[in-house]
């Protein structure tokens, strides 16, 4: 089990090169001038080409591609993200500064889906073909396929507008108003875990019915053992490993994938900051971002791998 | 005689209708009314400052939204390119027009406190010259002449100097809470002398500021405190007013306004420019080259279809590049008119009767891309095959700065009060700007005649936008501008009445809810 970890942690630290070496140089490659983004329309007749120099040596950005990544990721290893292009502020306090907000939604709306999808699953392939069973499928359905900021703008004519019982947009720290807190998140929450319940109900239910119909299970009934019994230890426990493997994935989603939520209701999350970034070539912005997202991608992966082993013993590490 | 008393009894009873609807507030409350005091007046902007918002000399685009609610300027200009006191009461231009003098407002202090005087001036104006701020470069030095007296020595004048003072280079914040605190201090933490002291501001969030007891302008402001909202998508800005989670909502001109209009709200709007193409015309090898075909390209164009179609009545055709607020605007000027035929009849003269294939690279974030489909179609009619290259803008601001070949640029031509700064800003032989657009011989002799006297003279500037007219230098296509829903019960912000879209008048605005 050990080895397997610190092979793992080995692996897992040689792809985080990797794809912080793919996002440094595919930033690089997009066209455009990230000085050319950052000067305004006055400065950029006002400016003289030594200003302009001036401000690409301020960034590094006239040394080799090779040697700004060894300059940054050398730096990052040390906790340094470096500077932003456009706000020229340190990206490490950008991103702490928005990290509790993104996951505050984030694993709300996570935690959610777990509470909520999973049980619909069950309940839906335990009462398989009988109306509750239609009617989760049905609304997994639409879970699915509804576009989030459609629901978000939906949620914010009906309950803002029409209703006026929850606020438009905005974020409160919970340390600092609870209860308008409360308010500003019940609608992007909402929105953020709509798909994820949807998606964890299906997995759930498919794997629940393929489950269901194995010969332990048959003989579970054949023993007289009580129905919660059987479908709580026997049948969902083995019935949630691709679940568990589905929720690994979409755990990324917390910090990269909140982006049209964050719009639609004005939040200064992480995942706001990252397409701004994208749009105004802030490589800093972006490189610290993924760098975030990869690490977080990676851990989770390993949990996930890990966990499979408890859900079922017969798994061994080698 | 009965007629008579008819007719009097008639008069009599619709004044007393009138007075009655008068009397129980059948119409709306305006500026005439006696201002109230109180209530915070949360203003939403699309995008908020970048992060420099105390710090005048670092401060670039947005920032200048941040700083207006605290910190004042020594002049303030109006639209019509007047210059106003704020605080400095008075300035003189020196006979040699080497230097301008300002008499600063005396008893106005900082919200730290401490004073504002000639030193504290200085030290300003010091810090914008030192980071070669815009509208700088011909200060020499700035020097105290005495306690409430400041001086800026120039190298050369010129009729703009004054208004780049109503601006960033003019701010005044607090020296003593920069020298105690440092300047990446104080480039989130304003102090300045004006209506509202700052208390927070977390950037593409809110920025927050409350009433300054102590504002030199006694009686004001009226409002208890401004809230600055950042809100990017259009739809959640519409629901954030008509949920009356906000007072005034800075959009753009068009749809947005109409429906702004349609739902109940005040409409404030202002042309800020005029969308224009700019030809590749100092290229030998370019079509562009060719006056006749730049005049064509002018002719294929139906600008009132183009602004009827796109303007929901906001917006107007452009025949000339002021636009129709400008001092510079002639309203007798008819220009080029819709003609493809003599477009055409132009296009083989110069020879290209089956037209030829070019490209328009337009500004993305600021024109309309049907507008920019619109023109691709009337220019394909007269045979000519554009591509529509769409950019971001630092692409854009590398062929602004470089060049670019058998293309035209579109983006608006900003208006300054002073037009003569429109001109020098885009148009000089000093503005490394466009470089790819020929500038005809003696032009540029017309801008410095302009620039030089000791204010700004209309004739002076239509003769250089008569030169520029003969020689089609730029096609102006449509008028845009910017606009500001507002509450109904909200007045006198001041907004698109100030020289920038940035300036307002915080300490002038009040609420009647």
């Amino acid at each position: 089990m050990t080895t397997y970890i610190i092979r793992r942690v080995i692996q897992s630290m040689l792809v985080l090169v990797m794809v912080t070496m793919i996002v440094f140089l595919v930033m690089r490659l997009l066209p455009g001038d990230p000085i050319y983004m950052l000067i305004t329309e006055d400065d950029l007749i006002q400016s003289s080409e030594e200003k302009i120099a001036a401000l690409r040596h301020e960034f590094g950005l006239d040394k080799p591609i090779p040697v700004q990544y060894i300059n940054w990721f050398s730096a990052a290893v040390c906790g340094d993200l470096g500077v932003s292009i456009i706000h020229r502020g340190k990206v490490a306090k950008e991103i702490i500064g928005r990290l509790p907000i993104t996951l505050h939604i984030g694993l709300l709306a996570f935690i959610i889906s777990i509470v909520v999808g999973i049980p619909l699953g069950v309940v839906s392939a335990v009462r398989r073909g009988r109306w509750l069973d239609t009617g989760v499928t049905l609304l997994a359905n639409l879970g699915i396929t509804i576009p989030v900021f459609w629901l978000g703008i939906l949620m914010i004519y009906f309950f803002a507008l029409y209703l006026g019982i929850l606020p438009v947009q905005g974020y409160t720290s919970p340390f600092e108003d609870f209860w308008m807190s409360t308010r500003k998140i019940i609608m992007p929450v909402f929105c953020l875990s709509v798909f994820p319940i949807a998606s964890a109900a299906r997995q759930t239910r498919s794997s629940m019915l393929e489950i269901m119909r194995q010969d332990y299970i048959r003989t579970a009934w054949a023993k007289g053992l009580r129905e919660r019994l059987i479908i709580v230890r026997h049948a969902l426990k083995n019935a949630l490993i691709p679940v568990v493997t589905l929720k690994g994935l979409m755990f990324r989603n917390i910090i990269g994938g909140s982006v049209l939520v964050e719009t639609v209701f004005n939040i200064p999350g992480m995942g706001r900051l990252a397409v701004d970034g994208v749009i105004s070539h802030d490589y800093a912005i972006v490189q610290g971002i993924v760098l975030l997202i990869a690490t977080v991608v990676l851990v989770v992966n390993l949990v996930v791998d890990l966990s499979y082993g408890w859900l079922d013993p017969r798994i061994r590490y080698g | 005689m009965k007629g008579k008393w008819f007719s009097v009894g008639s008069i009599g009873c619709l004044v007393l209708l009138i007075v009655a609807l008068l009397l129980v507030g059948g119409y709306p409350a305006h500026s005439q009314d006696k201002p109230q005091y109180g209530g915070i007046l949360r203003v939403v902007e699309g995008a908020g400052p970048r992060g420099c918002i105390g710090w005048p000399a670092n401060a670039v685009g947005n920032d200048a939204l941040g700083m207006k609610p605290c910190i004042e300027y020594l002049v303030n200009q109006d639209n019509m390119n007047k210059i106003l006191p704020c605080l400095a009461t008075d300035w003189k231009v020196a006979r040699d027009r080497k230097s301008i003098t300002f008499t600063l407002r005396k008893g106005v202090k900082f919200h730290d406190g401490s004073d504002f005087n000639a030193e504290v001036a200085r030290f300003n104006l010091q810090a914008v010259k030192d980071a070669k701020a815009s509208g700088t470069a011909s200060w020499t030095s700035v020097e105290v002449v005495d306690d409430y007296t400041v001086r800026i020595n120039l190298s050369e004048y010129n009729n703009n100097l004054l208004a780049r003072l109503s601006g960033s280079p003019g701010a005044m914040v607090s020296k003593e809470a920069v020298e105690k605190n440092g300047i990446e201090w104080a480039k989130l933490n304003p102090v300045g002398t004006g209506p509202f002291k700052f208390v927070s501001f977390q950037r593409d969030v809110v920025a927050k500021y409350t009433r300054n007891e102590n504002y030199w302008d006694k009686g004001k402001p009226y409002l208890d405190g401004v809230e600055l909202h950042f809100i990017k998508d259009p739809m959640t800005q519409q629901a954030v007013m008509r949920a009356g989670e906000a007072e005034v909502l800075g959009i753009g001109l068009g749809k947005m306004a109409a429906d702004m209009k349609a739902l109940g709200f005040k409409i404030i709007s202002a042309p800020s420019g005029t969308v224009s193409l700019l030809p590749d015309s100092k290229n030998a090898d370019s079509p562009f080259g060719n006056k006749k075909v730049r005049e064509a390209v002018e002719y294929a164009i139906d600008r009132e279809a183009i602004v009827k179609g796109k303007g929901y009545g906001f917006l107007k055709a452009a025949y000339q590049l002021p636009p129709s607020n400008s001092m510079a605007y002639d309203p007798n000027f008819k220009g080029r008119q819709y003609d493809p035929e003599k477009a055409k009849k132009l296009l083989t003269e110069t020879g290209y009767p089956n037209g030829f294939a070019t490209k328009i690279i337009p500004m993305s974030f600021d024109v309309d891309r049907d507008v920019m489909v619109a023109l691709q179609s009337y220019l394909g009619e007269v045979g000519i095959k554009v591509d529509l290259d769409f950019v971001d803008y630092g692409r854009y601001s590398e062929y602004r700065r470089k060049g670019w070949h058998n293309a035209l640029l579109c983006q608006p031509i900003a208006v300054f009060p002073n037009y003569n700064q429109t001109l020098d800003f885009y148009f000089s032989a000093k503005s490394p700007d466009f470089p790819s657009l020929a500038r005809p011989a003696g032009f540029d002799e017309l801008i410095q005649k302009s620039i030089s006297t000791v204010e700004a003279k209309k004739r002076n500037i239509q003769n250089v936008l008569e030169k520029m007219f003969d020689e089609t230098m730029v096609i102006p296509i449509n008028e845009v501008g910017r606009g500001y829903a507002v509450q109904n019960y909200v007045h006198d912000t001041g907004h698109l009445e100030w020289g920038s879209w940035t300036n307002w008048t915080p300490d002038r605005a009040w609420m009647s809810k």
